[in-house]
């Protein structure tokens, strides 16, 4: 990162307490002074799973936000925007309805959900005279809403049980997080996120116009295709664990190139870290708003984010 | 060295151009004219691989364009069009340096050679100054120095301008044709330059092609190419040709009652 050393350890530094804070922070108060065996399983089975989950989840899908607005030169894309995220989510519901418990083919199934509605998309926003901002966003808007309705009609009438409420698939929720989930989803943000940072110079060029980037030597259509391919991977595997968590892909790489420009090298690697603390935070304040219930994630990181987003439009 | 012979392009189904044949010597510009929809634009594109050309052959250093990947080409053939507009803040010296991708690493930071490169590039263009600017916070004219910097920024030894005039003011047009120029007769680069303005190809160019409906109607020097036959053929205007008193070159005004 050329001369953004400082912000990253400041985005680290509020990464770490966010972790913290989450961990120590619960509708069941873990006591370290009289330390028993329920403090344990609340800590190690329970509450750090969960924070990690989130912080994985977090990571995934800023990382994909970002990479994304710039493969489609619009700063409006996000995988729950452009419908990938319910993508993933039936793909993971179509899982579980086949294989039941099963866990491993649900990430895989999320995975082919996120490319079908992607490329969906993608086919639906191009037309002669190339995409612009209102053809993609439009065509998201197209996508997100029909894959939801179905989603809550398929969640309405099939066995809800086993199926999860539409709440989780659509807005999200990190209760379910088994011990070892938040394991599979840190690797494929670690992973996307190296592999998307590979791309970022060939990005830098996209993200100012495809014939340009062709043109100075990017193979578009290879990078493209990788980019979309890990973009899909992330949310699949991030919406598998805790459903369609929304406007992370949107808000912080937004607020991550108000920071330090946008140059892809600094900012894939900073929406990272800046994703993990968004969603652990928006997660902590889930648990804790209405305790002992639980609000959904996907409640607070859209009550957070979408009037940051109008606020951050007007400037 | 660019050399084209007798290629067609086809562009949504229709043969936009047909039987092109071009040859870009070392140090020369060269002109290419024609009305709206003559094909410029798809011959131009061909040229760097952007559209596939079929029949023919297009020799770059005397290898065949297809054996080249997209980042050998790019090192040796740049391109200024019109420039697309960008959602994203980039300043001016990203911009450029976006020119020096192909010099560099897949992945990893600019040198500081590249940096100095790309610095050079913006001071000749009259953008010293603007570095730290975001381009859309530039006039139209400014930008179109700014994607004329990037392209001489990747020392590419063959230019491909697709009217780069076209939102500058007089002195800018006449400094983006002095530096294209100077860049071919200075630097050895070679340059095809598509362009409206006539009187600024004739002064400047070493040679000049006329397109009309996908096909050459004409080339060789300014002296033998435009001629009052040639130009009402091709552009269906008439003209008065003469010479320009104070340096003597070919002067074309049109006709109209």
């Amino acid at each position: 990162m050329k001369g953004q050393t400082g912000k990253f350890l400041i985005l680290l530094f509020a990464l770490a307490s966010s972790l913290t804070v989450a961990i120590l922070i619960g509708s069941e108060s873990i006591s370290f002074s009289r330390w028993s065996d329920l403090d344990r399983t609340i800590l190690f089975d329970i509450r750090i799973p969960r924070v990690l989950l989130g912080a994985g989840i977090g990571a995934a899908l800023a990382v994909s936000g970002a990479a994304l607005q710039a493969l489609l030169r619009n700063p409006l894309a996000e995988p729950y925007l452009l419908g990938v995220s319910n993508g993933a989510a039936l793909g993971t519901m179509l899982a579980i309805f086949i294989a039941g418990e099963v866990e491993i083919i649900r990430p895989v199934f999320a995975f082919i959900g996120a490319v079908l509605a992607t490329v969906a998309v993608y086919q639906m926003a191009r037309s002669k005279a190339g995409m612009n901002v209102e053809r993609l966003v439009l065509s998201g808007v197209i996508v997100t809403t029909m894959l939801s309705s179905i989603i809550v009609l398929l969640t309405s009438v099939l066995d809800a049980a086993k199926l999860r409420s539409f709440t989780f698939w659509l807005l999200g929720d990190l209760s379910q997080a088994s011990k070892w989930g938040f394991i599979l989803v840190s690797a494929a943000a670690l992973l996307g996120t190296a592999a998307l940072l590979i791309q970022a110079r060939s990005l830098n060029l996209l993200m100012i116009g495809e014939r340009d980037a062709f043109d100075f030597g990017v193979e578009v259509s290879r990078v493209r295709a990788l980019v979309f391919g890990v973009s899909a991977a992330l949310v699949g595997v991030s919406v598998s664990a805790g459903g369609s968590v929304g406007y992370v892909g949107l808000i912080v790489p937004h607020l991550v190139r108000m920071m330090v420009g946008s140059d892809n090298r600094n900012v894939i690697p900073l929406a990272a870290i800046g994703g993990a603390t968004f969603v652990v935070l928006a997660d902590t304040i889930a648990r804790v708003a209405i305790a002992p219930r639980e609000l959904p994630v996907g409640a607070i990181t859209a009550l957070l984010g979408a009037p940051l987003f109008i606020y951050l439009l007007r400037k | 060295m660019l050399q084209a012979s007798e290629i067609s392009v086809s562009y949504s189904g229709h043969q936009v151009v047909r039987g092109f044949s071009i040859s870009m010597k070392t140090g020369r510009l060269v002109a290419l004219l024609g009305p709206n929809g003559a094909g410029k634009t798809s011959a131009l594109k061909a040229l760097n691989g952007s559209l596939a050309a079929a029949g023919g052959a297009i020799l770059l250093d005397g290898i065949p364009l297809e054996r080249f990947s997209r980042r050998q080409i790019a090192t040796k053939i740049a391109v200024v069009a019109q420039e697309a507009e960008t959602g994203f803040p980039v300043s001016v010296l990203e911009y450029v340096l976006g020119g020096r991708y192909v010099h560099g690493a897949y992945f990893g930071w600019e040198s500081e050679r590249d940096i100095t490169i790309a610095r050079d590039c913006i001071k000749l263009c009259d953008l010293g100054g603007f570095e730290r600017r975001y381009m859309n916070q530039l006039s139209g004219g400014e930008r179109q120095r700014a994607v004329l910097a990037r392209a001489i920024a990747t020392e590419a030894g063959v230019l491909l301008l697709d009217e780069p005039t076209a939102n500058l003011d007089l002195a800018h047009q006449l400094e983006m044709f002095k530096l294209v120029k100077e860049r071919c007769s200075g630097c050895g680069a070679s340059a095809l330059v598509i362009t409206h303005d006539i009187n600024l190809a004739a002064a400047f160019a070493d040679e000049i092609v006329m397109m009309k409906d996908g096909i050459i109607r004409a080339s060789g020097t300014p002296e033998e190419v435009l001629t009052s036959e040639n130009l009402s053929a091709v552009f269906s205007v008439e003209t008065v040709l003469d010479r320009n008193p104070v340096n003597g070159h070919i002067r074309v005004t049109t006709l109209h009652t």
